[in-house]
């Protein structure tokens, strides 16, 4: 409404900022590719080293990286938004973990080396076992049911995932585990793609439409229903656009963390407060950091396969800090 | 439109357990600056938030004739605003932009705000004498302020019928003041409000008509000074007070606890 034109200036400029950082990720990597022939290889149908590299693995990951950031940093968005706390984020409703649990359950039980989709699929199996578990835990309750069903899950799983790396048979298996958990988009394929994008998309439009519920969720649950809100509808689609998106997002890239709670903090007061406002732009912030991230680790140390979710968090917690030093003032 | 704008039959609400409001039936017709008083728990806010379809109720609200139960949500936004007890503001919004919020059930989703839109939420932030910090963001004002703006809000939902619930509370004499004359004007335009009040004196004196209630039930019903009588005051509240009048008005002040029997 008012104030239009720097908000569409931020978007303009975020948007840009995704596209730069998406082409670069395409453009970037230890085989020494020009940046031409890279990018006409992705469209050319020969069947080259160059053009199996592009379309074989930077194209996925490079894709990868924009719907996973896109979708961390949108729920992470919605969740705040509807739960009306600042510290919300895709892992406090249990979704994270539990995708986590189904994965390790598949590594462990040797489910992913039999069947090459196998650790996406129990993952993705894993979120939507959350996704039933909460809603039926919080009902028609209010916001403080659903963080505490999520926190419930959340620990549930959490302590699965613990059993599984404890009596795990051998090293190398405990090993896969904790890596998978670190997250990461390096070797995935366009079938990673091809599975997790249906689920995200269709995640991604039930967040979407949340933006004015909301906003009329700013003034309170009783006033955004007396204002037209459908307040279990909202609830229905924040919870189950969750699970659906971030579900999938964490069956192909693994736990990444820090993103869904950062980003909307970030960009919060440069949308002027408003949610609907908010959520297109904590999508392209997301994504932002995600590909600049997944670039980074490529160059930070290569050759050791520094892990995504790590990098994320090394860089996330201090910022987030100095974000808390600064405003803390407006806190008290 | 012949009938009542909003009509109660048989209401009955269940809290935890507890019937917190039983049978309850009220009629308010347009025009009407209804009062409702009565002391803590009496289920004033329990009977709003029941009007405004927030909680399960039995019985049956209409407003103009048409069963809330039966309407969407929407159709219920555009028929009643609600002013909830709480200052809640969740996030630093601009005032503007809050008071816009109250055109939420207007729009259809995506559409900008229109030039209707703009002039309501303008008039609404002229009425509340909220327009000279309309930039500001509206966590960072103060407890009075910040109701006024609430107010502003629902206002600029443009209905037919307006709760609230403690609307004058935590605003100085003048806003208090000025508050009243909105609802009474709102109500001269041929809409109906309803405002749970503490303050006897302001009730008395700005509302058309008082409706008190005891242990979820209507214990006095009619103009200010057929409600605020020493006995009910006595008997209901548990106080004595001073009855009087001035400029053509009833004035009334508790003075002190009585005992009670």
């Amino acid at each position: 409404m008012m104030a239009s034109r720097g908000y569409w200036l931020l978007i303009g400029g975020l948007t840009f900022l995704t596209f730069v950082l998406f082409v670069l990720s395409l453009a970037l990597g230890p085989a020494g590719i020009a940046f031409g022939e890279s990018l006409s290889a992705l469209f050319s149908g020969d069947g080259g080293p160059i053009v199996l590299i592009m379309q074989e693995i930077r194209l996925p990951r490079a894709i990868l990286g924009l719907l996973t950031g896109a979708t961390l940093g949108l729920s992470g968005a919605v969740l705040q938004g509807f739960l009306r706390n600042p510290l919300a984020e895709p892992g406090l409703v249990g979704i994270s973990s539990s995708a986590s649990l189904g994965a390790v359950l598949a590594i462990y039980t040797g489910f992913s080396a039999a069947f090459p989709l196998g650790l996406p699929l129990a993952a993705l199996a894993g979120a939507l076992i959350a996704v039933i578990v909460v809603q039926a835990l919080a009902g028609s309750g209010g916001v403080l049911t659903v963080i505490l069903a999520g926190v419930a899950v959340s620990s549930f799983a959490s302590a699965m995932t613990s059993l599984a790396l404890n009596l795990s048979p051998n090293p190398f298996a405990a090993l896969e585990i904790m890596f998978w958990m670190l997250g990461s988009l390096a070797d995935r394929s366009m079938t990673h793609v091809w599975l997790a994008t249906p689920f995200i998309l269709a995640g991604w439009l039930m967040l979407a439409s949340l933006g004015r519920s909301l906003d009329a969720l700013t003034l309170g649950a009783d006033a955004a229903a007396s204002m037209g809100v459908d307040l279990n509808r909202t609830r229905r689609f924040a919870i189950l656009g969750t699970a659906l998106s971030v579900g999938a997002a964490t069956a192909v890239a693994g736990a990444i963390g820090f993103v869904g709670l950062v980003i909307p903090h970030i960009l919060r007061p440069l949308t002027g407060g408003l949610q609907s406002r908010l959520l297109p732009a904590s999508a392209l912030g997301g994504a932002s950091m995600i590909l600049a991230a997944d670039i980074l680790v490529r160059f930070v140390a290569p050759g050791r396969d520094l892990k995504l979710g790590v990098l994320t968090a090394i860089v996330g917690a201090p910022f987030f800090l100095w974000l808390v030093w600064k405003s803390r003032r407006d806190l008290l | 439109m012949s009938g009542p704008l909003l009509d109660i039959a048989g209401l009955d609400v269940d809290l935890g357990g507890t019937s917190v409001v039983r049978g309850l039936s009220l009629s308010v017709k347009t025009g009407e600056f209804v009062g409702l008083i009565g002391p803590n728990g009496a289920g004033k806010s329990t009977l709003l938030r029941a009007i405004a379809g927030l909680i399960p109720v039995g019985g049956t609200v209409s407003v103009a004739g048409e069963r809330l139960d039966r309407l969407g949500t929407t159709e219920r936004a555009l028929r009643l605003a609600y002013v909830p007890q709480e200052h809640e503001i969740a996030w630093p919004v601009p005032v503007e932009t809050l008071v816009a919020l109250g055109r939420t059930p207007h729009r259809s989703s995506f559409t900008p705000l229109s030039s209707r839109d703009r002039q309501t939420v303008k008039d609404a932030m002229v009425r509340m004498d909220v327009a000279r910090f309309a930039k500001r963001p509206a966590t960072a004002l103060s407890g009075g302020e910040k109701a006024r703006v609430l107010i502003a809000r629902a206002l600029a939902q443009d209905t037919p019928l307006i709760l609230a619930d403690e609307p004058a509370a935590g605003l100085d004499p003048a806003y208090q003041i000025a508050l009243m004359r909105v609802f009474r004007d709102l109500a001269g335009e041929g809409r109906g409000i309803i405002a749970s009040m503490h303050d006897l004196g302001l009730s008395a004196r700005w509302c058309t008509r008082l409706v008190l209630l005891n242990g979820g039930k209507i214990v006095a019903d009619g103009p200010p000074e057929a409600v605020l009588t020493p006995e009910t005051l006595r008997s209901i509240y548990g106080v004595s007070g001073f009855f009087g009048t001035a400029e053509d008005g009833l004035v009334v002040q508790p003075l002190d606890l009585v005992e009670r029997r």
